[in-house]
């Protein structure tokens, strides 16, 4: 019996690596948000340190509309990208993958309105 | 629902299934434990440093990686510091979203501060960590060189052949890797060519709503070793309720 119950509890502990996935500290725009089609860049930054990331905005309709893929500024705590000019009002969709410290690589996206 | 009765012999079965996955027990040379790992995948691996002196305690421990690691990070542990040696990589290491680094690890060393930082005759101490392991074909060798350091200055190479005196860790990778990263498949193998933007930009986000709700999430891989283990534990778990069952029965009368 106790090495049954042994059994369980190395079973419960078996070991998965670590996985740190780094947190969105603030992004701008802020999701749901509305703001001024002047803006001209779109960023995120984390909470710590990251490997690399990238960040790209695209309309509802799936056209980019930032130029390239983004830069990591902010000792490798922010992702930064520019936007074209002349951008019409409406929904855009801001996607960024990071790779973080351990070799993970994880891509989130959010959503604002430009008016 | 009756519990089914299981039979001694299942159940030693079972149990004896789940105890051959236990780690093996110190042996007196370094070695990193488990011997296997998924290529390209992640793994913990452990760095056991048993002491083969009963006149001296190990205090440091360096451990050579082999080339392909970008990505390790370590387990704290009282009374030892851990360094690590960066190097630049002769071919960048590529991984899934388009991402590529070309600085690797080449080498960690921990080293012992104070009464806590000393593994004492008889004693043995597994320094842990978390890796992503480098890309390969099941079956390649990993060899790790490591040194180790007593405190009376000896110091002991394990960097030999396999079947030597004082062998280096190896560790052999195999070829089903759990996915490159969170959001790449878990039954691909070793094949991380999703790429994490096409893994976003699939999933388009629900319709306007507000602030945070609006964060769509592509990371959907689970790990595969992840799984294994709470299968592995939800058997022994059932193992372990029929037996109990099963004593109780015979005890009442």
């Amino acid at each position: 019996m106790r090495t049954i119950v042994l059994a369980v509890a190395v079973a419960l502990v078996a070991s998965a690596p670590a996985a740190a996935h780094v947190g969105v500290k603030s992004y701008s725009p802020k999701p749901g948000s509305t703001v001024s089609r002047s803006i001209e860049r779109v960023k995120v930054t984390f909470k710590a340190k990251i490997t690399d990331a990238k960040l790209t905005v695209k309309t509802s309709s799936g056209t980019t509309v930032s130029i390239g893929d983004g830069s990591v500024v902010n000792r490798k705590k922010t992702v930064r990208v520019r936007l074209k000019s002349g951008l019409a009002k409406g929904r855009y969709k801001a996607t960024y993958s990071v790779l973080n410290t351990d070799g993970h690589v994880i891509s989130k996206s959010w959503n604002f309105n430009l008016n | 629902m009756p519990f089914p009765r299981y039979r001694p012999r299942i159940v030693a079965a079972i149990v004896a299934t789940a105890t051959l996955a236990l780690p093996a027990a110190a042996s007196a040379h370094v070695t990193v434990q488990p011997s296997t790992a998924p290529a390209d995948g992640f793994a913990r691996l452990d760095v056991r440093v048993p002491n083969e002196r009963d006149d001296a305690g190990t205090v440091k421990v360096d451990l050579q990686l082999p080339p392909g690691f970008a990505f390790v990070s370590y387990e704290p542990r009282p009374g030892w510091k851990v360094t690590t040696k960066r190097v630049k990589l002769d071919e960048p290491i590529e991984v899934e979203g388009g991402f590529s680094v070309d600085e690797g690890i080449g080498q960690i060393t921990w080293t012992g501060e104070g009464p806590q930082g000393v593994i004492e005759p008889g004693q043995f101490v597994d320094f842990g960590l978390s890796l992503r392991m480098p890309k390969g074909e099941a079956g390649d060798k990993l060899t790790f060189k490591a040194l180790q350091t007593y405190d009376d200055g000896d110091v002991v190479r394990w960097i030999g052949p396999e079947d030597g005196e004082e062998p280096a860790p190896v560790v052999t990778l195999t070829g089903a890797a759990t996915g490159g990263g969170h959001g790449a498949p878990g039954s691909t193998g070793g094949d991380t060519s999703a790429s994490s933007d096409d893994a976003a930009s699939a999933r388009e986000p629900a319709s306007a709503g507000n602030a945070s709700a609006e964060v769509a999430t592509a990371e959907s891989g689970t790990d595969g070793l992840t799984i294994a283990a709470l299968v592995v534990a939800v058997l022994a778990l059932i193992a372990a309720g029929a037996a109990f069952v099963a004593g109780r029965r015979k005890e009442s009368p």
